[in-house]
């Protein structure tokens, strides 16, 4: 079998997902045309190690995750958590070993297709506007202005964010970014959020905001990838549990 | 002490050579820091984005290329703009043109390095947001570019007042001529040499305080950030 008949059934790409509009996000999962549905997998892992410059970061790990299921990386701090979602994010390399994403080696350029999207701890917003910041993602998929911040007041609506888009976007507290990131991310239609540390340094109302956001997420079918110290996160959110120690992935459950 | 009240009269009694050569400088510094800073700039951003196997080796060799002194990098030049050099058809040799791109080379790793440098202290994760957001190189280089404007900034100012205190490029590729390529270290290291001090004295003074007038815009530059 060639690797071309080897990979999944292909998935819209983001700007075709995003060129549908916000509506595709809403209602029903839309897995249904996404790499064989709910339960398929997603990424996986087999072997993979990382080191930055030569301190190990994560040995041989060999993980499966599903599409539309939500899997919780927790371990203590330097276990290896945030490395693994960003090796997820293709936003470090080279690693060893094997990533694949939908059937596809994420060392291959374009493999993410925008399908995955990932969120940092403190997320970084840009300057101008929150309506700006939502938009960015579209206008780098040159959608036009007058669309793109008309797809992103839509979305921000969605998420109870409509009052804030007039904002400057770092001048917001750190619930506020966390959700108006979470948008931004979702408004090219990517399916899959890697999430470092979603609700870290959060107050409590803030905390259970972005924990509503994400539930509502997950009822729609989206796979959340979550690194978390938070249980209550981790007993609200995930479907799986992965325990990381010094970079060795210690516990599945 | 005599001199040094000479130099007084001729800067703030208007001294045409005196004046003259101080603009001159201005003008031959305002090209080409312009000149080093349009590759230059991109180049540090580019080596600050990319992601290459002997990254490390680039950014030292960027390194190794601020400290070759002025001189040597005068004689490169000049070997490539004399009359039996691969620009010696451009006419460069001993007319303003040759000061500009000799100080504009000089120049150039300067704002590569203090570009790359300066964006090594940017916050990392802006970089990644835009990689996750599927920014791709031109558009990453773009807002890495707006995002540290006051790192370019201060290699902007670092590159000008670099060229305008340099003297070794001037006097090989410009010649020191009256009227025409002469700039404030030229005229100094001549004067001084000359035993004629009064001029020397007044262009120090006025690099002294370009130099302060550089170094407090670059500091402000920063404190606004």
């Amino acid at each position: 079998m060639n690797r071309r008949d080897a990979r999944p059934t292909r998935a819209p790409t983001g700007a075709a997902v995003a060129a549908a509009g916000p509506a595709t996000i809403r209602g029903e999962s839309a897995w249904a045309s996404v790499a064989g549905g709910p339960g398929s997998p997603l990424y996986e892992a087999r072997g993979l190690s990382f080191s930055y410059e030569r301190k190990p970061a994560l040995r041989s790990v060999s993980a499966s995750l599903q599409a539309g299921r939500s899997a919780a990386l927790t371990g203590p701090n330097g276990s290896g958590k945030t490395t693994f979602l960003k090796l997820l994010a293709g936003l470090i390399g080279p690693y060893r070993g094997s990533l694949r994403f939908m059937g596809r080696e994420l060392s291959e350029a374009r493999a993410l297709r925008g399908e995955a999207m990932y969120l940092h701890q403190h997320p970084v917003m840009f300057r101008g506007s929150v309506r700006d910041n939502i938009a960015y993602p579209l206008r780098l998929r040159r959608v036009g202005r007058d669309e793109a911040a008309a797809r992103a007041e839509a979305l921000a609506a969605e998420f109870g964010l409509a009052g804030l888009l007039d904002r400057q976007a770092n001048r917001l507290s750190g619930g506020e970014t966390q959700r108006v990131a979470l948008v931004r991310a979702l408004v090219t239609g990517a399916r899959t959020l890697l999430l470092d540390e979603p609700t870290s340094s959060m107050d409590a109302r803030s905390v259970a905001l972005v924990t509503e956001a994400l539930a509502a997420l997950k009822a729609r079918g989206l796979t959340l990838i979550f690194s978390a110290h938070d249980e209550e996160l981790v007993r609200a959110l995930a479907d799986r549990e992965l325990r990381f120690s010094a970079g060795i992935l210690e516990e599945e459950r | 002490m005599g001199a040094l009240a000479e130099a007084w009269t001729l800067l703030l009694g208007g001294d045409r050579e005196t004046w003259w050569t101080i603009l001159n400088t201005l003008r031959f510094s305002l090209w080409s820091t312009a000149l080093s800073f349009l590759p230059g700039a991109p180049l540090g951003a580019a080596l600050y984005l990319g992601r290459f196997r002997g990254k490390r080796a680039a950014v030292s060799l960027l390194n190794a290329t601020m400290a070759v002194p002025t001189v040597v990098v005068g004689l490169f030049v000049y070997s490539m703009i004399s009359r039996s050099g691969p620009l010696g058809g451009l006419g460069l040799l001993y007319a303003p043109g040759g000061v500009v791109a000799g100080q504009a080379v000089l120049a150039l790793p300067l704002v590569a390095a203090m570009t790359f440098t300066g964006l090594q202290k940017l916050d990392p994760r802006y970089h990644e947001t835009l990689l996750a957001l599927g920014a791709g190189p031109a558009r990453r280089l773009a807002a890495i570019l707006r995002e540290g404007r006051f790192v370019l900034l201060q290699a902007l100012l670092g590159a000008f007042g670099r060229v305008t205190g340099e003297v070794g490029v001037s006097m090989m590729l410009g010649g020191n001529i009256r009227w025409y390529t002469r700039t404030m270290t030229t005229t100094i290291a001549l004067d001084a040499g000359k035993g004629e001090f009064e001029r020397a004295l007044s262009l120090g003074v006025a690099l002294l305080a370009i130099a302060l007038i550089v170094n407090f815009l670059s500091h402000m530059a920063v404190f606004d950030e």
